[in-house]
């Protein structure tokens, strides 16, 4: 790659707000933390983070109860709303903020997901978007009348055929099609209204779409995965990658990565925004933030929390071990069928996976507990207001991000400190809107070249 | 049966039940076309706020939004409504964020969703709006819907599409039974969220479908959300009757609705429910003016904007559907091809040579615009026309008129409460929200504003206790 940042223009930061819960970030049994469940909780969280000019919130999605041996997962927050009715809602006490959920297109059909996003899209007057993910077990399967059928392979596959035939209904309509003359009578231009006749290996759709063209014709498309068929659709299709290369140096090879696709189809370098997932801790000073961390993060990995993780690994009852004491010397209980259901993460070798925590752990002299801390509650910024907004602009400016999507640690007022105290630093150093540009959609206010509707022909990867 | 019981009488003091069915493009065909009314499906999201905060201020009890999982161009002259229009569950969680007390009915397909995925859509919007959330079962397929979902096996006989709705809603309830409403604990001391043993599975494995369970979101807030469900056929009475709590029918005569409405409790009773349990549900439209006379000239505006094909060049290119067509409307009124003019007015002489289809016609013209023929304000081709291709249950006339239809219906024992659809928004839904709700608070058929949270408690229903799922598949539960 090379580089001649003297000469590079100053880069504006790109913000999302991530609402969490169905993983240990989100301290439930803080005494700050309010219901993960209430529509009052979606509502101050959107608010906020509107109020501190995010580009979007955004929505995890969790398509069956988590299970640890047999039981409900039930350390984290269960039971919350789906996506769409929540972002829906927020449409509605909203005016500017992007709204981007995860929708899964292993178990939806497209005719009904493609018609839902577009209705977002409606409602909140262009403001859409859809973390695109794939689901491929059958523990998800269960509960779905497709059931078990799709392997591991065929995600993307369906994720890409998916996206294909969604993207012909949201073309569906001609702009023009819709003419409600109220003189002539005349309602649709007959000729305006696409035949959508899509047959693949995975879906058969001939119909036409039910609702004329969106303000973004098509949602803001969001992608998570990191291997390298998700980045090679996320190449081909998205316009952010939610990443997890929240690390300088990853970072900075995940963007060059990426970058570097990009120029190989062809797409403009800034078409395609890199967003890693980023947590923060705030202090007056830099100690007393570090002091926070530490606390947060033991309550973040509870002593269940922390032997549940190890459970997921072992795949036996560890209730007798002292999460404060090192780790267990017996070797896991490998099965066919997992310990830990529900996750996106998957442990595919438990035995060297706990030959290389007790090593780490031993090496590091850590506890249980401090050893599940150092991957699970470990966080990204921490420092002064001023060190954080100072720190985030670092990454982006030399291109290890274009941005983050930033996680609290309490529901739903996590962020409210993120807004008061680093977003006017980010302000004040010009690299961060002071408001939203009037009417914009989310493709705006994230800065996309390009908006015009792509053809869904030259997004099927070869 | 030798001793007739009265299934329902007339001593209860309850109150009709008054609903909104929303069509933001008008429920009458030419709605759109009248001045001043919406007509951009595109901004309805700002027509929909504006219903329902109208409909809320005057104390509606539910939004009732319908669904039809297809599209096409040449719905434009029969109903623009469904060609163009946004998903139905959306619009009721986007209007839970802005309504407090209104409950919200949307549409779902037995056919082609997920039963898992309703469950929780719905357990959610319910949850989001606090216990106002109600979902209406459409058993049915069409050719195109099946395209859109790419199905070949949908289309099945009667009984296996009801067969397919049994399951769904029977599933449906086992889903939000599946926590109990007291599951989670959150006890911050023991770092437990929530009670395993009130948390159970579904383990379904049925005919059409396979669901492990249990629900990813919490009991609903009304425990079981209201189920409605449209449809007359023998097999939709007899599903509504065991599995809905509202059952929308459209009879065409009182004396007809006084009759369904006997036999709807007696199926209630033989399902093993209280007749009571299901609220009957008439969808009426009408046509509000400030006085009698000005509804009428508002319905005859109306007929003037329905595209009629009167055999020129122009209206031959429209496109129009059969019946629309002034030859083939003389035709079935038995009179020979002559030419005329669809305003020329229908002379006496002609009208003795009407057949029985075409008096009947007269009388429903007579009934909604007042016209007579030889009268004063007469009958023209073109109202006839209009009203055999119309066939939308009509009320033109002032808010007494309006009242009196309905209190008329109530005290029958015809129904138990209206749905209202409005010819165009915003002026007709306005006109009776202002005029004929007023009228129906003062003779006691409503009450101002809300004495209830829920849509269960608009209905008069109190929340069930839950019954857990008896898991396995071969007990008399799944029995179909």
């Amino acid at each position: 790659m090379s580089t001649s940042s003297s000469s590079k223009p100053t880069k504006q930061i790109h913000l999302a707000a991530h609402f969490p819960g169905v993983n240990n970030t989100t301290v439930w049994s803080d005494e700050r933390s309010r219901s993960q469940i209430a529509f009052s909780s979606f509502r101050h969280f959107a608010q906020n983070a509107e109020r501190g000019k995010f580009d979007f919130l955004f929505l995890a999605e969790g398509l069956r109860l988590r299970e640890t041996r047999g039981l409900i997962h039930d350390l984290d927050v269960v039971g919350r709303p789906n996506t769409l009715a929540i972002l829906a809602a927020l449409a509605g006490v909203t005016s500017n903020i992007g709204l981007v959920g995860t929708l899964s297109s292993t178990f939806n059909e497209p005719y009904e997901l493609a018609r839902q996003l577009a209705t977002l899209d409606h409602l909140s007057r262009g403001r859409a978007g859809w973390n695109i993910v794939t689901t491929s077990d059958a523990f998800h399967g269960a509960n779905f009348r497709r059931g078990k059928f799709l392997e591991l392979a065929d995600r993307y596959t369906r994720a890409q055929e998916f996206f294909d035939v969604s993207t012909e209904l949201w073309g569906s309509w001609a702009d023009d099609a819709l003419v409600a003359d109220k003189r002539s009578g005349e309602f649709v231009r007959a000729s305006g209204l696409g035949l959508v006749d899509h047959h693949g290996p995975q879906f058969d759709v001939t119909g036409y779409a039910t609702l004329p063209p969106s303000p973004q014709r098509h949602p803001v498309i969001v992608q998570a995965g990191d291997s390298p068929d998700g980045r090679g659709f996320a190449t081909n299709s998205a316009d952010v990658i939610f990443s997890r290369h929240a690390d300088f140096e990853a970072g900075r090879a995940f963007y060059d990565d990426v970058k570097g696709r990009l120029d190989a189809v062809g797409r403009p370098r800034d078409s395609l925004k890199i967003l890693p997932a980023a947590t923060f801790i705030l202090g007056d000073t830099h100690d007393e933030a570090q002091e926070r961390s530490r606390e947060i993060s033991r309550l973040q990995v509870s002593p269940q929390t922390a032997l549940s993780f190890l459970e997921q690994v072992w795949n036996t009852d560890l209730s007798g071990y002292d999460v404060e004491g090192p780790l267990p010397s017996i070797d896991p209980v490998v099965t066919t069928e997992g310990g830990a259901k529900g996750r996106a993460y998957v442990h595919t070798d438990p035995v060297a996976t706990a030959k290389a925590w007790r090593e780490q752990a031993e090496a590091s002299g850590w506890s249980i507990r401090e050893l599940v801390i150092s991957f699970a509650a470990k966080h990204t910024f921490v420092g002064t207001p001023g060190f954080v907004a100072e720190t985030i602009n670092r990454h982006v400016q030399e291109d290890a991000s274009d941005g983050f999507v930033i996680v609290g640690n309490t529901n739903p007022t996590g962020l409210d400190e993120f807004v008061d105290r680093v977003i006017p630093e980010l302000q004040e150093r010009g690299v961060y809107r002071t408001d939203y540009d009037e009417g914009a959609t989310l493709h705006e206010t994230l800065g996309l070249p390009g908006v015009a509707p792509r053809s869904a022909g030259s997004l099927v990867s070869a | 049966m030798s001793t007739p019981t009265p299934v329902r009488t007339l001593e209860r003091d309850r109150q009709l039940v008054l609903g909104a069915m929303v069509r933001t493009l008008g429920a009458f065909p030419s709605g759109w076309r009248y001045p001043g009314a919406h007509k951009n499906p595109g901004n309805d999201p700002a027509a929909l706020k504006r219903l329902a905060r109208t409909a809320e201020k005057a104390g509606f009890d539910f939004l009732f939004l319908g669904d039809w999982l297809s599209s096409s161009s040449d719905l434009e002259y029969t109903e623009p409504s469904l060609l163009a229009r946004i998903d139905p569950f959306s619009s009721a969680a986007y209007l839970a964020a802005v309504t407090n007390r209104i409950g919200l009915i949307a549409t779902a397909s037995t056919a082609h969703s997920e039963p898992y995925a309703i469950a929780r859509a719905a357990a959610s919007i319910d949850r989001l709006s606090g216990g106002r959330f109600g979902l209406n079962l459409t058993v049915g397929t069409d050719p195109r819907a099946n395209a859109n979902f790419g199905r070949t096996d949908a289309a099945g006989s009667d009984d296996n599409r009801f067969e397919t709705g049994v399951e769904f809603v029977r599933l449906l309830r086992s889903l939000w039974d599946s926590w109990d409403d007291d599951a989670v604990v959150a006890d911050a001391k023991r770092g437990v969220l929530v009670d395993h043993s009130l948390i159970d599975p579904v383990d379904h494995e049925g005919r059409r479908f396979s669901v492990a369970g249990p629900l990813n979101a919490l009991r609903p807030v009304q425990g079981q959300i209201p189920v409605a469900h449209a449809g007359v056929s023998v097999r939709a009475r007899e599903f509504a009757a065991a599995h809905a709590d509202i059952h929308i029918v459209a009879p065409s005569s009182l004396g007809d609705a006084v009759k369904f409405y006997r036999e709807a409790g007696l199926r209630a009773t033989a399902a093993g429910r209280a007749p009571g349990d299901v609220t009957i549900i008439t969808p009426i439209l009408p046509i509000v003016g400030e006085t009698r006379q000005a509804a009428f000239e508002i319905y005859d505006e109306l007929v003037a904007l329905v595209p009629l094909d009167d055999g020129s060049a122009r209206a031959q290119s429209l496109g129009l559907p059969a019946n629309r067509s002034a030859a083939a409307f003389l035709r079935s009124v038995g009179l020979p091809l002559l030419e005329r003019g669809l305003d020329e007015t229908v002379s006496l002489a002609t009208a003795e040579r009407f057949n029985a289809a075409g008096q009947r016609l007269l009388e429903v013209v007579e009934s909604r615009s007042g016209r007579t023929v030889g009268g004063e304000r007469p009958v023209t081709y073109r109202h006839l026309v209009v009203a055999q291709t119309v066939a939308a249950p009509l009320v033109v006339g002032s808010a007494v008129d309006i009242a009196d239809h309905l209190e008329t219906w109530f005290r029958a024992s015809a129904t138990d409460g209206f749905a209202i659809q409005s010819a165009f928004l915003h002026e007709q839904f306005e006109l009776f929200a202002h005029l004929v709700v007023p009228e129906l608070i003062r003779r006691g058929l409503v009450h101002e504003g809300y004495d209830a949270k829920t849509l269960r408690g608009h209905l008069h229903l109190t929340k069930p206790v839950r019954e857990a799922p008896i898991a396995p598949t071969l007990g008399p539960h799944w029995v179909i």
